[in-house]
């Protein structure tokens, strides 16, 4: 037989190498990987939900004004629930790693500050009086998920991170779907597109994960 | 130290559980990243002393680069190197290939019944005579190593 005699006295079979090390890596690049499967499928639904209470509220205005005000808790508790969820996994994926898995001060200040410019923008259209159709509706729908995912794909880009690279670059080319939909339909390309990118990329963790 | 049957041929500072499990945790980090000691003791569910004692014997072979930057080793972090990650996948590698047991390993009643399977099909295929094949499946039948089964068929293809 080809087992082997170790130095802590027992048989190390090769079949059984081969399951420890199939079982070690499975369990480890799920407790390392900052974007676990149900992370992102909660981001998923999150996104359906909040997009789409947008939508519910607009989608019947001729001509669009803006969300009505009873969508603003429904924003604010999803906004919550996913800052929580990537901030908790992100924190646990990284306790006690050093080294590229960690983000750099400086990616924190560009995402923030292209954020920052997003909103600052915002509040000028309309300050200048910008249509309502553009500045409640295409605007914040779209114009956050390019700048934020054009960004966010080059700094993942940069590490070498390709999937979260091409989950960004996914998020940018919603908001560009969105940019040329309707004031009001634009919220409903933004439900469907974040999610469908969110769940095809936890699919794809899933299968990484189990190869 | 191990002691035994490199013969297989797989590496003898990875063939061995608790390394193999340090080796491939660290290897689910993105290269160049490291781990605390403490998270890698978590992550392994290895014992302090098992896991220092795999930690040196990894570092040792070149394989993993522990920096003591805390003074113990519980502030030291550990990282696999480029060679780590090489001999792992090689490691990896050699457990997927088939392999064949050595000329003096004990040769079981299937491994007679396949080689004599193995032979008539060598006959039917016209490259056997019937007494070359009469005698070789005697020789088959009757041989207790490996060895012996080979040598039975040693000239034929698969």
């Amino acid at each position: 037989m080809s087992t082997t005699m170790t130095d802590n006295g027992r048989d190390f079979d090769p079949q059984q190498a081969a399951t420890l090390l199939n079982q070690t890596t499975r369990q480890a690049r799920r407790e390392l990987d900052p974007y676990p499967v149900w992370q992102l499928a909660t981001r998923a639904a999150t996104a359906l939900i909040g997009y789409g209470a947008v939508w519910l509220s607009v989608r019947g205005q001729h001509p669009y004004l803006y969300p009505t005000a009873a969508v603003a808790p429904v924003g604010v508790v999803i906004g919550a629930i996913n800052l929580t969820v990537v901030t908790v996994t992100r924190k646990h994926a990284t306790a006690g790693v050093t080294g590229r898995s960690r983000l750099r001060p400086a990616e924190i200040a560009i995402i923030t500050g292209v954020m920052a410019a997003v909103v600052a923008v915002l509040i000028g259209l309309i300050s200048a009086g910008v249509s309502h159709g553009i500045v409640y509706g295409l605007y914040p729908a779209s114009v956050p998920l390019i700048a934020g995912g054009l960004t966010w794909a080059a700094i993942m880009a940069k590490r070498g991170d390709r999937p979260e690279a091409v989950r960004a670059a996914g998020i940018a080319v919603v908001g560009v779907a969105a940019l040329l939909a309707g004031p009001a339909t634009a919220w409903l390309v933004c439900a469907v597109g974040v999610s469908a990118v969110l769940l095809a990329g936890a699919a794809l963790t899933a299968r990484r994960q189990r190869a | 130290m191990v002691t035994a049957m490199t013969d297989i041929g797989f590496d003898p500072v990875m063939h061995e559980p608790e390394r193999l499990r340090i080796a491939a945790t660290l290897a689910a980090l993105p290269a160049g990243d490291a781990v605390s000691v403490s998270r890698l003791r978590d992550l392994t569910g290895l014992p302090p002393a098992r896991l220092d004692s795999g930690l040196g014997e990894l570092g040792r072979a070149g394989y993993v680069h522990t920096d003591h930057r805390g003074g113990d080793v519980t502030g030291a972090i550990a990282a696999l190197t480029g060679r780590g990650r090489d001999a792992l996948d090689r490691y990896a590698t050699a457990l997927r290939e088939p392999r064949r047991p050595g000329p003096d390993v004990r040769a079981g009643e299937a491994d007679r019944t396949a080689a004599a399977a193995a032979l008539a099909e060598h006959y039917a295929q016209g490259r056997l005579t019937f007494d070359e094949f009469s005698l070789r499946l005697e020789a088959t039948l009757t041989a207790r190593t490996h060895g012996q089964l080979a040598r039975a068929a040693q000239d034929l293809p698969g």
